[in-house]
């Protein structure tokens, strides 16, 4: 759909985590926007991001109700969702939520560009 | 036979001669009988005659009067007699008339009957040739033939004899000597009396005294073994009951109709209830039926008699005055007493707060892991991140490092989700995702993993092709990593394992085989379980928390499968699981649900 240069928005509520996420992507050449209030990542209605990477549990917001709410909403619900999260068996709830994907954390680099990388490239 | 009494002869005698000497004794006491001689001879005559005439008169008046007399006596004497046979007859014991000849003049019927002989073979006999000389006994012969023309009487003796007819018998005898008419004959009363019978009553009561003696000393033995008993029982129920009393937990006694015999103080306290209303009532009526669940019923009615024990049963209820809470039950039945009635012996544990505390702690840990993973997924993230710029710069040396690094993060995720999964097991709530999936594809990919972290050894695979399996494909990989991280991890000196997979009578078996330092037998028993860690010198050489061999484990018994240790000192360990193939084919809707799997990364 687009060109140039592809945007990802990361929601977690760990300011590291978002840290090491953003310089990461931004390296490998994303456009990389970080919230650590996931509800913020409802509010961009003009501007979609072109991936949104999201953590499960975040404090004061379910990730799960994001989800939920982007892949049932017309505009937002082509948008690749990947979900991240520490909790082991929290894929099925990924899932359940309607996530494309899930990564577990600790993440290796190599597999987060990767799968980045997969549902990026579809578009 | 009848015999004039004497004295009436005499009277008569005296009479005739009184009238006979009237002439020579005129003051003779008979009035009117006088032969005396008249002035004029005719008139004397005449008078003579009429006089004769009246003694004559006199005479008849007095043989009349005699004869009358006589047949009186006689009459008495029929009468006597007849009252004599009379007694004979109805006397119940044998009775013998003899003479002094010892021969039986008369026997009454009930000699016959006693000794089973005939009369026409009885009277005038020798008494001791009747029946067949059975009578004739030395100690007879001696009583009535010295002893009682002595003593005329013989009471009471004892006599005991095998009589022909009637066998062994004891008979008390009883004789007297009569003389009887004017010759004096001598008559033999001999009454025989058989006493066998109260003989042999009064030995068997001399030996039921002696028996009641014996039993009543066996009775005092019992009476005093008895009250042992009973001590003892009232102890052992003291005792029973002290510990139902003491049991810090409610503690109920049903019988089989679950009717509450007694309950301990825990209980009344513990469900608000007062013994009055929980007594003699049945269980499901207690406390406005608030016992009356249905797992409850099913389990006293159906599982209990049949199992008769039931442990750890744990029933969640909302009770009436109590609130919700989990009860653990633990229930016995117990045969007591002689009629072997059935006793319900049922502990209820109140395990709301513990299990509110455990899931405190469950949810701490899981908490705690997933606090604890967060900075090490940043930490980890900025290690790569300066990895790849090294790797950029080609600084290759600082990559090196940041991928030890890199490694020594992974062992710390590692040992922060073993310890979120024994967690996990414990509470029972550790989660399989099963479908079907391709076991070789897993074993293949977790080799390759774990050859990345390893220079020195070389795993080799030998797998069956086509194995397929039904189970959860992350778990499973687990226990393959824990199986290859230990191999390499106890092998240092060693650089090749072994992994095969095969296929056997439905069971697919996989095994990770080391040649490094072997596991004890002491060691092999125990590998399993959980914080074991091998002991020994050695120990400090081999970190780790003990909980990776017994986190497979419980994830292979999960999958109905089983793990095993084949190993020797020095020689090496080869460590197995088996899962069975027979699983693998049920439930069919799985494999949706497997089509439908998120993709893991790769």
């Amino acid at each position: 759909m687009s060109t140039g240069t592809k945007r990802i928005l990361v929601a977690d509520d760990n300011p590291a985590i978002l840290d090491a996420l953003q310089i990461m992507l931004e390296e490998e050449g994303y456009e990389v926007e970080t919230t650590v209030d996931g509800a913020a990542a409802l509010e961009l209605k003009k501007d979609l991001p072109d991936l949104y990477l999201l953590d499960i549990w975040m404090s004061g917001v379910d990730g799960r109700d994001i989800c939920k709410l982007l892949k049932s909403t017309p505009a937002t619900k082509l948008i690749p969702v990947i979900m991240v999260s520490a909790t082991k068996g929290a894929e099925q709830i990924a899932k359940d939520s309607g996530a494309d994907d899930f990564i577990s954390k600790p993440f290796q680099r190599d597999n987060l560009l990767a799968v980045v990388a997969q549902y990026i490239n579809k578009l | 036979m009848k015999t004039i009494p004497v004295p009436v002869t005499k009277n008569l005698r005296k009479a005739i001669e009184a009238q006979a000497n009237t002439e020579n004794n005129p003051s003779s006491p008979h009035k009117a009988i006088t032969l005396q001689s008249d002035e004029s001879g005719q008139t004397a005559r005449q008078v003579k005659i009429v006089k004769l005439k009246e003694a004559v008169a006199l005479t008849q008046e007095y043989t009349n009067e005699i004869i009358g007399e006589l047949d009186v006596t006689n009459e008495e004497v029929t009468i006597a007699r007849d009252y004599a046979d009379a007694i004979i007859r109805t006397v119940r014991g044998p009775l013998l008339v003899l003479n002094k000849d010892l021969r039986i003049i008369s026997a009454n019927e009930a000699f016959y009957n006693a000794f089973k002989v005939a009369a026409n073979n009885t009277e005038n006999r020798l008494l001791y040739d009747l029946g067949n000389k059975q009578w004739d006994i030395p100690r007879l012969r001696i009583l009535l033939e010295e002893i009682l023309p002595e003593k005329n009487t013989i009471e009471d003796f004892v006599v005991e004899h095998d009589f022909r007819d009637i066998g062994q018998k004891t008979m008390l005898l009883n004789a007297r000597t009569l003389q009887q008419g004017p010759n004096k004959t001598s008559l033999i009363l001999l009454a025989i009396e058989d006493i066998t019978e109260s003989k042999k009553a009064e030995k068997a009561l001399r030996e039921s005294g002696e028996l009641f003696r014996t039993a009543n000393e066996k009775m005092t033995t019992l009476s005093e073994e008895l009250q042992t008993r009973n001590e003892e029982v009232t102890i052992a129920r003291d005792y029973a009951d002290a510990i139902i009393r003491t049991v810090r937990g409610p503690v109920l006694v049903l019988n089989s109709n679950l009717r509450i015999i007694s309950a301990n103080e825990s209980f009344y306290t513990t469900f608000k209830v007062p013994p009055d209303d929980t007594e003699n009532r049945l269980l499901y009526d207690l406390g406005n039926k608030q016992w009356d669940i249905p797992r409850l019923r099913i389990l006293l009615e159906e599982i209990l008699p049949e199992k008769n024990t039931i442990e750890d049963f744990v029933v969640e209820h909302d009770f009436r005055d109590i609130g919700q809470k989990t009860m653990l039950l633990n229930a016995r039945t117990l045969q007591q007493g002689p009629n072997k009635t059935s006793l319900i012996l049922l502990a209820i544990e109140d395990i709301t707060v513990r299990k509110q505390l455990e899931q405190q702690k469950d949810e701490f840990v899981s908490i705690a892991s997933h606090e604890l993973k967060t900075p090490i997924t940043s930490v980890k993230a900025y290690t790569q991140i300066l990895g790849e710029r090294f790797r950029k710069a080609g600084n290759m040396k600082s990559v090196e490092l940041v991928e030890k690094m890199d490694a020594q993060l992974d062992k710390l995720t590692d040992l922060i989700g073993d310890l979120l999964d024994v967690t996990k097991i414990e509470a029972g709530r550790i989660q399989f995702r099963e479908s079907y999936f391709d076991f070789n594809g897993l074993v293949e990919e977790t080799v390759e993993e774990i050859q990345r972290t390893t220079v020195k050894h070389k795993i080799t695979l030998e797998l069956q092709p086509g194995i397929e399996v039904y189970g959860d494909h992350d778990r499973l990989g687990q226990v393959l990593t824990n199986f290859m991280t230990n191999a390499i991890k106890y092998s240092p000196k060693a650089d090749t394992i072994v992994v095969r997979a095969i296929v056997e009578n439905d069971t697919v078996t996989l095994s990770v085989q080391d040649y490094g330092v072997g596991l004890s037998f002491e060691d092999q028993a125990k590998v399993f379980e959980r914080f074991y860690r091998v002991g020994g010198t050695n120990q400090n050489t081999y970190p780790g928390l003990g909980l990776g061999l017994y986190i497979a484990s419980e994830i292979i018994k999960r999958h109905n499968g089983h793990v095993w240790v084949q190993s020797e000192i020095m020689q090496g360990s080869t460590f197995c699981f088996s899962l069975p193939m027979s699983l693998q084919n049920i439930k069919p809707q799985k494999t949706t649900r497997a089509k439908a799997k998120i993709k893991t990364v790769k």
